[in-house]
């Protein structure tokens, strides 16, 4: 379980925040992106095991971001949970068909959200 | 005897019953339902062809001349039975195009000629006459019958005679009952309705009369013979006994048939009232069968007439009267009644319209022109007209009757009118089947027809009523031989009707055709032609000239229409298709006629394009100026396409607009539906963070102090943000859809700017921000909502302390006098503006998103409620470069004087 | 309303003109004379019925009752 590591990209600090207490609690290793910018940079670096890739980003947004991984083979075992606050049904097709492994609307249950990290990384083995 | 007061009382309640179904005829038709659309209805209104004549002439007439009473029938008998053809082919015209009378029928086919629109109906107005006599004469005549002579003068009272009597009533009743509606387009279903109701009251009582003089009074038609035998006078069932030779015969026939189909009351209620053209199937042999139905009993009635020595026209009243049956005597006298009724409301009907339409407006119009038409309703006026001419045309019978036709009997009086309107038969059938008729062969051949119907038939008939001199029948005017009305040019030995037939008919025939093959055509005279003639093939289409033409024919007509190119490249569209060349010399098939005729449409409409391709099979050529020319020909064409034109632009027009509304609506909608989406993400933003932290607190209890606090810190922080987003929220929505109150009152801008920054002091304090002011003009009188504006600023104030640079922030603020406004310009020393974004930040939620900018954000509706607020005062708000090297926001606000003087004009808008 | 049935009905018609005039009327007007008295109208009446019988059956003797779809 131990050394699985999460990237967290949103722009909302305090949402950051937040993930990044709760998946640190979880025991994984975190890491930060407050843009789709820094988040392609972060994967170069080193991708990680899953993004909690917020949707409504300045300039590059979740989904061309989701997409751009998904692009790359090198990038496909990283699972994506993608995170929106716009509620919409079409951006959830939309997310699950570029790729995404997960769609969750913003608020979530904190609680649901970790089992639902925990069980895909879990799954992976 | 039947007391007058029944009599009168049942005449009265009987067309109290008429009207009454008349106008329950016309509520159901208004209401949608239409309760003469049935075969029977329809043939039973042609049965109006029977009046007063068949009712009780026929009977007088047999009992002189046998079946010399017949051919009246069987005339129309045999026309009935070419209905489908003859009669489907003028409805089908009719229906195209909007005829509304037998004038207008004749009138549109010559080039919609409004000189022989009102010659039609001059003609059917005054041959007219001698028919309309005839019922009051009938009608007067069954009444002095009924009722003796004394007593319907009594019944006058005041002394006129009956038949005058008559007249004033029929006349009332006709214009109570003809000239409640004013569309002569529509039609009129009560009237039909009636009329049809009337057609069964006459044939049930005449064959209530008919069967109880039968086998009432005799032992049926075998009696009637033997007795008839027994005294000697079987010639009145031979030939011979009608005293007619084969020719006369022939000539009444004829005459009768071209009346049925001429007659303007035959005319309305075949044409114009139709409203179904299928019933034409069903009256081709039902109204033969009602014709001799009604016709069973009158040789019945006239021989034992005979027997009982009973004579006259009004054996039909007075053969029962004298048998001492008066009920069945007053039967007959309804049926006469019915039949003279139904008889005088549809020709006045039908030739008032053609009076008011074809005639009187026409001219009119043309003469007073400018006044006339320029009135918005005519309905009036033409009521008025309408009304006028029903009692003029009653009036003329009722002379008729007695300057001429109190000497002659029923019959003879009818023949006159037959004769009459017989002489637009030509112009119908030729109008039907005989493209090259021309307008002035019509004029040519109806006046000359008309002349010799008045010299042959009127002129005698005055002369014999001893209102001309006698001597002209005898030796001819001024003793030319020669010109005798009753033998023209030496034509001897001829019955008058049909010395007047053959040569009124005659004339008329070979001036129509010799004028129609001499005169020219204008373009409007053929396409009318070519419009009624191949009515069908209009219907079908080009399938029936197929074959006709060559490919090279329908190519070079493109050519002269559309130009080379565009025929080219149609052809080459359609080879492509067809995957084979064609060839010049080929026969353009069907589909290719089509084709071309579908191009040509859009480029000089349907009619013209059928016309000229039709031209072209037909071999005839007809540019592009003689086209031009048919739109040139009337000033009415130019009208009809002027108005046209105009539709259709106000249509396209319309149409524009539409789309456009369509397309605002869309971008409105797509607008709210993204704002929607985006409050929908404003909201769960700072929601998400405050459920995190709320649950994290909750699931973790053991959390260190200072981590609680500062997650408790971001809950509240969040909650802020939270709130202030859906005050916004409100206050957008509120001013946006004009339910805001605004409290309006004329206030100082100087004193609510010191107010504003005296308000955030503490937060540019906090911020550490030096704030400078610069104030242009003492005092500044405005006319706002002093709250808002200072919400205004405040929003700005704020937005300038979040983008300074911390610590080292400036703002300067600024108020000038530019006029008629003030300025007020808060500037800040952050990041600025880029150019591109300095309209959309006005916008809801278009913040300046930069990677730089960690600030924490508003709601991203700041600065479109400033907007709204500035644009409220009719202010300017925008955004600039700032001295200090930020941004600029500025806005302005008009100043109170200025204001007050545009206050009443914004009410206004 | 096809071309044979209108085709039908000018003929009709035209025979009718004939049964309705002379020269049949001088057959029947000689048999009145000779034989029985009212041959003439008798013929009138009966060609006439016979006549609308033959419309009857050309037009389809329906009463043109409105096909309802």
């Amino acid at each position: 379980m131990s050394g699985k590591r999460v990237l967290i990209v949103d722009d909302e600090p305090n949402i950051v925040l937040s993930l990044e207490f709760l998946m640190k609690k979880a025991g994984f290793e975190v890491e930060v992106a407050r843009n789709g910018r820094e988040a392609l940079a972060a994967l170069d670096r080193d991708p990680p095991d899953l993004l909690l890739l917020d949707v409504m980003m300045p300039e590059i947004d979740g989904f061309e971001v989701c997409e751009r991984i998904r692009a790359r083979p090198e990038w496909r075992r990283t699972r994506i949970v993608m995170l929106t606050a716009r509620g919409r049904e079409s951006e959830r097709e939309r997310g699950l068909a570029l790729g995404a492994d997960a769609y969750v609307t913003k608020p979530f249950s904190t609680r649901e959200l970790v089992d639902k990290v925990r069980g895909m990384l879990e799954g992976e083995g | 005897m039947i007391a007058v007061s029944v009599g009168v009382a049942t005449a009265i309640l009987y067309l109290a019953l008429l009207f009454a179904l008349a106008s329950w005829g016309d509520r159901q038709a208004d209401r949608g339902q239409s309760v003469i659309d049935h075969p029977l209805i329809y043939t039973l209104s042609l049965a109006v062809y029977f009046t007063a004549w068949t009712f009780f002439g026929s009977v007088g007439l047999a009992q002189g001349a046998g079946i010399a009473f017949l051919p009246i029938y069987l005339g129309p008998t045999i026309v009935a039975l070419l209905f489908p053809v003859l009669l489907a082919r003028m409805l089908r015209i009719a229906r195209a195009y909007g005829i509304t009378s037998i004038a207008d029928f004749i009138a549109a086919r010559y080039g919609k000629s409004s000189l022989l629109g009102g010659l039609v109906t001059s003609v059917a107005m005054i041959g007219i006459v001698p028919y309309v006599s005839l019922q009051l004469k009938a009608v007067a005549s069954s009444v002095d019958a009924l009722f003796g002579p004394s007593v319907s003068h009594t019944l006058a009272g005041w002394g006129p005679d009956t038949a005058l009597l008559v007249t004033l009533l029929l006349a009332l009743f006709s214009i109570l009952f003809g000239t409640r509606h004013i569309d002569a387009t529509e039609h009129h279903q009560g009237m039909v309705l009636a009329i049809a109701f009337e057609s069964v009251v006459k044939l049930a009582t005449f064959l209530a009369v008919g069967a109880f003089v039968t086998w009432g009074l005799y032992d049926g038609i075998g009696d009637l013979v033997v007795r008839l035998e027994a005294i000697g006078r079987t010639e009145l069932l031979t030939f011979a006994g009608t005293g007619m030779t084969y020719l006369d015969w022939f000539a009444h026939t004829l005459l009768a048939a071209l009346a049925f189909v001429a007659l303007p009351r035959q005319f309305q209620v075949a044409v114009i009232e139709n409203v179904d053209p299928d019933h034409v199937r069903t009256a081709s042999w039902l109204f033969p069968l009602y014709t001799l139905v009604i016709n069973v009993f009158v040789l019945p009635v006239a021989i034992a007439g005979v027997l009982s020595g009973v004579s006259g026209d009004m054996t039909m009243v007075r053969l029962p009267l004298a048998e001492g049956f008066p009920l069945i005597a007053f039967l007959a006298f309804v049926g006469g009644l019915s039949a003279a009724t139904a008889m005088v409301i549809v020709e006045t009907i039908a030739i008032s319209t053609m009076i008011s339409n074809d005639l009187v407006m026409p001219v009119l119009l043309r003469i007073e022109r400018l006044r006339l038409a320029r009135r918005p309703d005519l309905t009036g006026l033409v009521l008025a007209i309408r009304r006028l001419s029903i009692f003029g045309i009653l009036l003329a019978g009722y002379a008729f009757f007695h300057l001429v036709a109190e000497q002659f009997q029923l019959v003879s009086i009818g023949l006159i009118s037959f004769a009459a309107v017989a002489q637009f038969a030509p112009l119908i059938l030729f109008a039907l089947y005989w493209r090259e008729a021309s307008r002035a062969g019509a004029v040519a051949g109806l006046l000359a027809g008309f002349a010799i119907w008045l010299y042959t038939l009127v002129v005698p008939a005055f002369a014999l009523a001893g209102w001309l001199d006698p001597q002209i029948l005898e030796a001819g005017p001024f003793d030319i031989a020669l010109l005798r009305p009753q033998a023209l040019f030496g034509l001897e030995g001829l019955a008058p009707v049909t010395h007047a037939v053959l040569w009124s008919l005659g004339t008329n025939l070979v001036v129509f055709v010799t004028v129609s093959l001499l005169s020219r055509r204008s373009d409007l005279e053929r396409l009318q032609g070519m419009l009624y003639v191949d009515v069908d093939q209009a219907e079908r289409s080009t399938r029936l000239w197929r074959g006709e033409t060559r490919v090279a024919a329908l190519k070079e007509l493109l050519v002269r229409f559309l130009g080379q190119e565009a025929t080219a490249a149609l052809f080459a569209r359609e080879e492509r298709r067809r995957g084979h060349r064609l060839e010049a010399g080929d026969r353009a098939d069907a589909e290719l006629v089509q084709l071309a005729e579908r191009q040509l449409a859009r480029a000089i409409g349907a009619a013209s394009a059928r016309i000229v391709v039709g031209s072209v099979v037909r071999g005839e050529v007809i540019g592009p100026d003689a086209l031009l020319e048919i739109l040139d020909e009337t000033s009415q064409a130019i009208e009809a396409s002027q108005r046209l034109e105009q539709k259709s632009r106000e249509l396209e027009r319309l149409a524009a607009e539409l789309r456009e509304a369509n397309e605002r609506l869309r971008q409105l909608d797509q607008l709210k539906d993204d704002f929607i989406a985006t409050v929908s993400h404003e909201l769960r933003t700072p929601l998400t963070a405050i459920r995190s932290f709320s649950e994290i607190l909750l699931d973790n209890p053991d959390l260190p102090q200072e981590e609680r606090q500062r997650f408790v810190e971001i809950i509240v922080h969040e909650t802020e943000r939270l709130t202030r987003l859906i005050d916004d929220v409100l206050d957008l929505s509120r001013i946006e859809s004009g339910r805001m109150e605004w409290q309006v009152t004329e206030c100082d801008l100087r004193a609510i700017v010191e107010d504003a920054i005296r308000r955030c002091e503490g937060l540019f304090r906090e911020h550490g921000i030096e704030v400078t002011a610069d104030f242009g003009v003492s005092r500044a009188p405005v006319r706002c909502d002093r709250d808002r504006i200072v919400q205004v600023l405040l929003n700005l104030f704020s937005n300038a302390a979040k983008f300074v640079p911390a610590g080292q922030g400036r703002i300067h603020i600024e108020l000038r006098n530019l006029g008629t406004d003030y300025l007020v310009r808060v500037e800040d020393n952050g990041p600025g503006v880029p150019k591109e974004m300095r309209e959309a930040i006005f916008e809801k939620f278009r913040q300046v998103t930069s990677a730089l900018t960690d600030k924490p954000r508003g709601s991203g509706l700041g600065l479109a409620i400033c907007r709204e607020i500035v644009q409220h005062f009719r202010g300017r708000i925008w955004c600039e470069e700032s001295r200090l090297g930020g941004a600029a926001i500025c806005f302005t606000l008009l100043q109170a004087a200025a204001a007050a003087e545009a206050e009443p004009r914004r009410r206004v808008a | 309303m096809n071309e044979t049935t209108r085709n039908r009905l000018v003929v009709l018609a035209i025979v009718a003109a004939l049964l309705f005039g002379y020269p049949t009327f001088a057959v029947f007007d000689a048999f009145g004379r000779c034989c029985l008295a009212g041959a003439l109208p008798l013929w009138i009446f009966l060609a006439w019925a016979t006549v609308i019988a033959c419309t009857f059956a050309i037009v389809g003797g329906r009463t043109g009752e409105r096909r309802r779809r």
